[in-house]
């Protein structure tokens, strides 16, 4: 469903993504971890068409981003990590200026917007207006938005931010539900218990390159002692060394 | 409607309906306020063309040709205006808005967004232009008794030439984009537009209109403008706006239609152009726009230094709030580069003083002098207020999104608000010092009102400030990312009602005692005992009154801003 073929990504000098290679299946939810800076957002934004690879081809649902990014975006659900609201809009207004965009109209919209209130819990405030909500009501409002037309991909960067354990619960359920339905989640996230939790597979990727790809099984095979947790074989991976250094450190 | 570019303007006028949402009070009391003052404005600028348009009238010969020229001069400044403008909202729109990355990841083709962000950018740039514009050919249609179809025409051009302005300063955004990262373009065009206002300024100030109002003065202007060339080409398209207009306007023979029709194609000519370089260069522009990391114009080491050598004195705390706004205040190009309009309303200030001729008034030069002077005290404390409310005023607010930082760290908020209160005092005092020693200075007053007006200004420079730190606690706007918004809310507007209200009371306390004295001085009237009680008296009252106005606004900011984050 997400094909990313030799994709490189160059900012001058620095090289952000190199060479990634990657593909996602129909009714897959995709982990894709790494530390900071490692080149998670950027290949977010690619997929999602708010950037260009320098090198290489992406694809999702078989249609190239390059050559038909208007047919692609719309199979296409994004959650950015830090998203965008129009602060004097009411979240009804919001998920209804959305719906125009996608197209969807009348009855469809009125009950695909009464449902995704009720499933978020915002019910009582969906006509407040944005500027009132708090960071983890954003975030469920986004959601929502991406839900809206039922995507075939949903594409997240850090879905966990500022939600609270019940959100962080609903997220996760309404991800595998999509997943069950053969939809196809792609998320980076920093939380590794919840992709643990939650991912089918995992892609690590660190400094621009993917590190290690498979199941959680599959993973565990490829670090030494054969670590047990998800945070340990990360840790092993992109740079624990680091860790111990910092760790060394603060005991000095 | 869901299919055109038109929808994705729909969260933007929703949002402008929107805006007073629960605040129905305060947005009328606002939208009251702007409607008066712009009304005040409109009628201002028709009444002076009016004036003008009239006086040309009436010089035999030349008069008309008097009036083409100077509508030629004023649709160049115009279509100048309307061209600049249109860069620098295009910047905004087209790169710099967050909205995009919303826009760009939905499936809506580039051309929709491109087309929203066109007729986005043309309301945002020229609706300001155009307003106050009016009044100008509404003066030329009234005195030279214009029929309905001149006023048909002038909204006619006013579409084409509104469009080729915006496609041709979009186009332009566009390339500059292309060669520069977007946020240093933006930098230097706040750059430049700045110098341009401030030299513009100068300009007009320097050329002494007021001697326009002496008849002989007059003659030699329109003698000058009468023989001067105006700065225009038969190429440009406020040439081809004029030309349509003047037939109408004078009866006079010409082309108007051909004119029109030259302003229409030009227009679709500039939107079609605008279609092609939009859908070959905007989007790698926006993605690179995304990936700049740019550095700032003002980056002299040197003032750095400077700013850590004052600061020494102070201690670690204050010290490292009042460095953390300086340099967040250098590095911000949009407020560093108001120092520039700074200079340029001191320059012109102290430039009114030294020109201003007493002898042409019929009194007393003496009492004059120090009338003016004490007058002058009222005139200094409105305009270090002015000064203020842009960035005292906004203190408070400009900590942001970051304010949490200072919350959690070990710094109670009474040595927050007093760092910025000592922070903004210095060079505002040194400011209202300036603004007052050199103006008194050219009005050679005596030596009693320099006195006066010296340590008064300390007061009331105090007050001034500690009122702005006060009621920007009280009032804050965190959330507001244009730092310029924060000098408009209701807050803002209280604080100038209030701090022109303290100015105005404090010289009134000052005014008996200082006549009482220079009465005594010049006239050699004797002041009795109870008059000497009466006049300590008053001066006490206005060191008192300076120092509430200033202490308990910074108390009571202290505390709301306790209360309202605990």
């Amino acid at each position: 469903m997400i094909e990313l073929i030799g994709v490189t990504k160059r900012y001058r000098e620095l090289v952000a993504v190199n060479n990634l290679s990657l593909h996602v299946s129909r009714g897959e939810v995709f982990g894709f971890l790494g530390p900071n800076g490692a080149g998670k957002t950027t290949t977010i934004k690619m997929i999602a068409g708010l950037m260009r690879p320098t090198e290489g081809r992406i694809l999702v649902g078989g249609i190239d981003l390059s050559i038909d990014p208007i047919r692609a975006k719309a199979l296409m659900g994004f959650i950015p990590d830090h998203p965008f609201l129009y602060e004097k809009l009411t979240g009804e207004e919001f998920l209804r200026f959305i719906g125009g965009l996608y197209k969807i109209d009348g009855q469809q919209l009125e009950g695909r917007v009464d449902e995704l209130f009720e499933v978020f819990g915002l019910q009582d405030f969906r006509d407040e207006l944005i500027e009132s909500y708090s960071h983890g009501m954003r975030q469920r409002l986004v959601m929502g938005s991406a839900f809206l037309h039922h995507p075939q991909v949903v594409i997240v960067d850090e879905p966990m931010v500022g939600l609270d354990p019940q959100g962080a619960r609903l997220v996760q359920a309404i991800f595998r539900e999509q997943c069950a339905k053969g939809k196809t989640v792609f998320m980076s996230t920093h939380t590794l218990g919840v992709a643990e939790e939650v991912c089918d597979r995992i892609g690590i990727i660190h400094k621009g390159e993917l590190i290690a790809l498979g199941t959680k099984e599959e993973l565990q095979k490829q670090v030494k002692g054969g670590a047990e947790k998800l945070e340990s074989i990360f840790l092993q991976l992109t740079g624990g060394e680091e860790m111990i250094r910092v760790v060394e450190y603060l005991k000095s | 409607m869901k299919d055109t570019f038109l929808y994705l303007l729909h969260p933007t006028w929703r949002s402008v309906w929107n805006r007073d949402r629960g605040r129905r009070a305060y947005g009328t009391l606002r939208n009251l306020f702007l409607l008066v003052l712009g009304t005040v404005f409109w009628a201002g600028i028709f009444y002076s063309f009016y004036r003008v348009l009239l006086y040309f009238q009436g010089v035999e010969g030349i008069g008309t040709v008097l009036a083409v020229k100077l509508l030629t001069m004023i649709m160049v400044v115009f279509f100048s205006l309307l061209v600049f403008s249109n860069i620098i909202t295009a910047l905004s729109a087209y790169y710099l808005s967050d909205e995009l990355v919303l826009l760009h990841s939905l499936p809506v083709s580039l051309e929709r967004i491109q087309l929203a962000k066109f007729v986005e950018t043309l309301f945002a740039s020229s609706w300001m232009i155009v307003l106050f514009g009016m009044p100008v050919f509404g003066a030329y249609g009234v005195v030279y008794g214009a029929s309905a179809a001149y006023y048909g025409a002038v909204l006619l051009g006013l579409v084409p030439l509104l469009v080729i302005a915006a496609a041709a300063g979009i186009v332009f955004t566009m390339i500059l984009v292309r060669l520069f990262p977007a946020r240093k373009t933006k930098e230097i065009l706040v750059l430049l537009s700045i110098v341009f206002l401030v030299s513009l300024y100068l300009l007009f100030r320097f050329l002494q209109p007021e001697r326009l109002f002496e008849e002989a003065e007059l003659d030699r202007f329109i003698n000058f403008l009468a023989v001067v060339k105006t700065p225009s080409s038969v190429y440009l398209p406020s040439h081809w706006f004029t030309e349509f207009l003047v037939p109408l306007l004078f009866g006079r023979s010409g082309d108007p239609w051909f004119h029109f029709l030259l302003l229409l194609s030009t227009a679709m000519a500039w939107v079609t152009i605008g279609e092609w370089v939009g859908s070959r260069i905007y989007m790698d522009g926006w993605m690179k726009s995304q990936e700049g990391r740019d550095t700032n114009l003002l980056a002299s080491s040197w003032v750095h230094r400077a700013a850590e050598v004052l600061t020494r004195p102070l201690d670690l705390q204050t010290r490292s709030v009042v460095r953390k706004d300086i340099k967040l205040f250098l590095r911000d190009t949009t407020q560093w580069t108001q120092l520039l309009l700074l200079g340029a309303l001191v320059v012109v200030y102290l430039y009114n003083f030294r020109v201003l001729d007493l002898k042409k008034i019929p009194m007393s030069r003496v009492y004059l002098q120090n009338l003016l002077s004490f007058l002058n005290m009222g005139l200094a404390g409105f305009v270090v207020s002015a000064v203020a409310i842009r960035f005292v005023f906004p203190a408070v607010s400009i900590e942001g999104k970051s304010f949490w930082l200072l919350r959690s760290a070990p710094i109670s908020i009474k040595t927050l608000l007093w760092s910025k209160f000592w922070m903004y005092l210095a060079p505002l005092l040194v400011l209202s010092e300036i603004l007052i020693i050199l103006s008194n200075w050219f009005l050679n007053v005596s030596g009693f009102m320099m006195g006066l007006s010296v340590v008064t200004m300390v007061f009331l420079t105090a007050g001034i400030v500690g009122l702005g730190i006060g009621l920007g606690a009280i009032y804050p706007r965190f959330s507001v990312e244009n730092v310029a918004k924060i000098a408009t809310g209701y807050g803002a507007i209280l604080y100038m009602i209030l701090a022109m209200g303290f100015i105005a009371l404090a010289v009134f306390l000052e005014a008996w005692p200082v006549n009482t004295i220079l009465m005594a001085y010049f006239v050699g009237v004797r002041i009795h005992l109870l008059q000497s009680f009466m006049i300590v008296g008053s001066l006490l009252l206005v060191a008192m009154l300076s120092l509430a106005v200033c202490i308990l606004p910074m108390v009571w900011g202290v505390r709301h801003l306790e209360a309202s984050l605990s």
